[in-house]
């Protein structure tokens, strides 16, 4: 066991920090999607651990990691990022043909093509597998005819990641196949829908005998939900250092309000301070357990949804914990309110952390049955 | 005892209900707050039914306000008979059904409120704020500073001297503002010597009633998830069938009686007169604390219920919540409530118990 970096780490660390600092906050609002990563790519930060055939540098998973938790530190403007490169890149890697590894990986790495994720529709959420969009066989390809919502980044995408149904009357998970489809094609439309915080960045995009050429098949025919899955559980793999270094540049801020607020001497105030940090902690020494074991396995285990089920809760802890200082003057948003709503946004927004990437009770439903090998409900 | 609502109570409940989901359907709750949150329309229809009878007692307001949390309906009435219309009837002065609101919170940045006689007039100059409904009402009431204390003025609005800016919430059906006074007149409506606790009393009346619209609230929110559960399939089965939703609606429900016993409670002991006060204190405290609960509980039980629909903006649950929110910090903070009664719980160092002889 080594619960320090290793001095190539360090170094590497160290480099990358100088770097993010010297350029995130130019990014911050970062003008056109793509805009970040083609910044990364020019410095060598995209595609660590691709193998270096792909145009990637090779690394062990920990850099990986280590990147994820720098680049949330550093509050970098990622969003856009985890889908093509955290995604959509690795799943075409382990699936794509040589021509479709040639045509999207070294556009997805130097930011040229943004990617989004179509695969919720308003019949099937937590229940992905009752997928509807059907596309079918046509002379050069398919022809895609669906509904896909809450895909986010999808106004700013060139390219999806779509599942459909390719093989007329199969239910679940069976003929079901992963679609690249091009944003621009014919009959794609992209209506913005608007999130509860009343942010726009999720979408509705409603296909409608959307052309897909024959080569924009990734993986075989009627084998998608085994693609969809490994794209998901890259999702999971480093994700969870993400979102645990995100909570920590929360958890910083909420140390600034109480002292803001003149609250540090408030017994009941710092209980509450202090139990956040130990659940804090908990994720992100879990994380780097989680990280340890990828390297070894090469692939995230269902303990990885450990990960994304605590960081939900202890965020959304946090955020009523930090709204409640406030007092009376948390009714306010806007200029008017305290760091400009930052604390009132987030008391809002949190609530879809147990909703999004898989429900808290979906989450539960894996580790009750893949972990703890409990009977399976369903 | 007969801890049950009665004929008139129902009825009353009923009525108002109705005439709240006829001005009120969801569409109109949604195009309200996205507007500017103000509903004009509505307010004589309210008059006309009587919500702001002078006769009505307390148990009735409660129900007009469990309604009101239910439909969210976007009027001044809790203003006007929650806050104003104890201080006016302390006042002596006649209870007309014009909106109205007071103004007694400090701007959270600072700065208060005084108040000068000058050639036998008052005029009152700073700054009040989180006023709510202040752009509907029509009169004011404002606590300000004098050389003998704090006492309650009488203002117009508008008034020379007088701003009223809009400060943007959270709730946006329930709008506040901040009142700049400069020179503004105004008339002695409670004089120092008892002006804070008249003030107390307002704040405590206005703050049961919230205990009752939180629990509207609730039970709104709640009927939301549980037709959602009902509806929704997922692998096959409704939602509400899988023990996960289905516990969770339950322990919603649980939380959502508890305080709707304590609200109603809390509300008799206002109305009625053998009570000791410190009584009516704690059930005070204890509905707040217990509807505060069980209003964000139950929006925060039905966001997960319903999923990626109830993350959006035009699933109407949002709504419920920023006022669950609103009810959950407006005026005095729930560690207050539960100081007060942490304060009564262990003051003194109870008696062993005896053994029976
Ligand atoms: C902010 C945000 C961003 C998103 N981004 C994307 C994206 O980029 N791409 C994309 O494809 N999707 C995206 N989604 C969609 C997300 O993956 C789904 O919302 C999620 O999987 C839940 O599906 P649902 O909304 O249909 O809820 P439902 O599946 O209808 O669930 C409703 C409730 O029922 C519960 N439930 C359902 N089945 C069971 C069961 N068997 N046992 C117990 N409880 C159950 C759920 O846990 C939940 O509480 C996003 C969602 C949000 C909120």
């Amino acid at each position: 066991m080594r619960l320090r970096d290793t001095p190539e780490e360090a170094a590497f660390r160290a480099g990358l920090r100088a770097w993010l600092a010297e350029h995130v906050p130019r990014h911050r609002d970062a003008g056109a999607p793509g805009g970040w990563t083609k910044a990364l790519h020019a410095a060598g930060y995209t595609g660590l651990t691709w193998p270096a055939a792909y145009g990637g540098r090779g690394l062990p998973p920990t850099y990986q990691g280590i990147y994820a938790e720098e680049s949330a530190l550093a509050e970098a403007p990622e969003g856009v990022n985890v889908i093509g490169l955290g995604m959509v890149g690795p799943t075409i890697v382990s699936h794509g043909t040589p021509e479709q590894q040639k045509r999207f990986l070294e556009p997805i790495l130097s930011g040229e093509y943004v990617f989004c994720q179509g695969f919720s529709e308003p019949d099937a959420g937590s229940d992905l597998a009752a997928v509807r969009t059907r596309a079918t066989a046509t002379a050069g390809g398919w022809r895609v005819t669906g509904e896909k919502v809450w895909s986010s980044y999808a106004h700013q995408a060139d390219w999806c990641l779509l599942l459909a149904r390719t093989q007329p009357g199969s239910t679940a998970h069976t003929g079901l196949t992963c679609l690249l489809v091009d944003m621009r094609s014919p009959g794609v439309r992209v209506l913005p829908l608007r999130q509860a915080t009343g942010d726009s960045d999720f979408n509705q995009i409603v296909l409608t005998d959307v052309p897909v050429p024959r080569d924009c098949v990734l993986g075989p025919v009627g084998e998608g939900w085994r693609i969809a899955m490994t794209t998901l559980a890259h999702e999971r793999g480093t994700f969870g250092i993400t979102l645990t270094a995100r909570l920590a540049v929360e958890f910083d801020r909420l140390l600034r309000t109480v002292h803001d607020l003149g609250l540090a001497d408030d017994p009941a105030v710092r209980a509450e301070v202090a139990e956040l940090h130990v659940q804090l902690q908990g994720l992100r020494w879990t994380g780097h357990r989680t990280m340890a074991a990828l390297a070894r396995t090469g692939k995230p285990g269902p303990e990885s949804s450990i990960l994304k089920l605590h960081w939900s809760i202890t965020n959304q802890r946090l955020a009523a914990f930090a709204l409640r200082l406030l007092g009376p003057a948390a009714v306010l948003h806007g200029p008017d309110s305290h760091a400009a709503g930052h604390w009132q946004h987030l008391r809002l927004r949190s609530r879809a952390n147990s909703i999004e990437g898989g429900t808290s009770e979906i989450l539960r439903g894996i580790i009750a049955e893949r972990v703890l090998g409990l009977p399976r409900t369903r | 005892m007969d801890f049950a609502l009665t004929d008139e109570e129902r009825d009353l409940s009923a009525a108002a209900a109705r005439l709240l989901a006829d001005r009120y359907p969801v569409e109109r709750v949604a195009a309200l707050a996205d507007a500017d949150g103000v509903d004009p329309d509505t307010w004589p229809h309210l008059r006309r039914q009587g919500w702001c009878d002078p006769d009505l007692g307390m148990v009735e307001k409660g129900l007009l306000a469990q309604e009101g949390g239910y439909a969210l309906a976007a009027t001044p009435w809790w203003s006007t008979v929650g806050l104003a219309h104890p201080i006016h009837r302390a006042a002596g002065r006649e209870l007309t059904p014009d909106p109205l609101t007071v103004a007694w919170q400090d701007d959270p940045a600072g700065g208060g409120c005084h108040a000068v006689r000058q050639g036998g007039r008052w005029r009152l100059t700073g700054l009040r704020a989180l006023v709510t409904d202040a752009t509907s009402a029509t009169a004011l009431v404002v606590a300000a500073g004098t050389d003998a204390g704090l006492a309650l003025f009488a203002v117009a609005s508008p008034a020379d001297g007088l701003t009223v800016e809009p400060q943007p919430t959270l709730d946006r059906l329930r709008g506040a503002a901040r009142l700049r006074f400069a020179d503004t007149p105004g008339e002695l409506l409670v004089a120092p010597d008892s002006a804070g606790r008249i003030l107390a009393q307002a704040r405590r009346h206005a703050g049961t009633l919230l205990a009752c619209e939180a629990v509207g609230v609730a039970r709104r929110a709640l009927e939301l998830a549980r037709r959602h559960a009902g509806d929704r399939v997922q692998f096959g089965r409704p939602i509400g069938a899988y023990q996960a939703v289905a516990h969770r609606l339950a322990d919603s429900y649980v939380t959502l009686e508890l305080a709707t016993s304590l609200a109603l409670r809390a509300c008799w002991l206002a109305g009625a007169d053998d009570t000791e006060p410190a009584e009516v204190a704690h059930a005070h405290a204890e509905a707040v604390v217990a509807g505060r609960q069980a209003a964000v509980r139950a929006c925060e039980d039905a966001l997960q219920v319903t999923g990626g629909l109830g993350a959006t903006w035009e699933y109407p649950l949002h709504w419920w919540y920023r006022r669950a929110l609103w009810l959950d910090s407006f005026d005095t903070p729930t560690g207050g409530h539960l100081a007060t009664l942490a304060d009564h719980l262990l003051a003194g160092r109870p008696e062993p118990a005896r053994p029976t002889a």
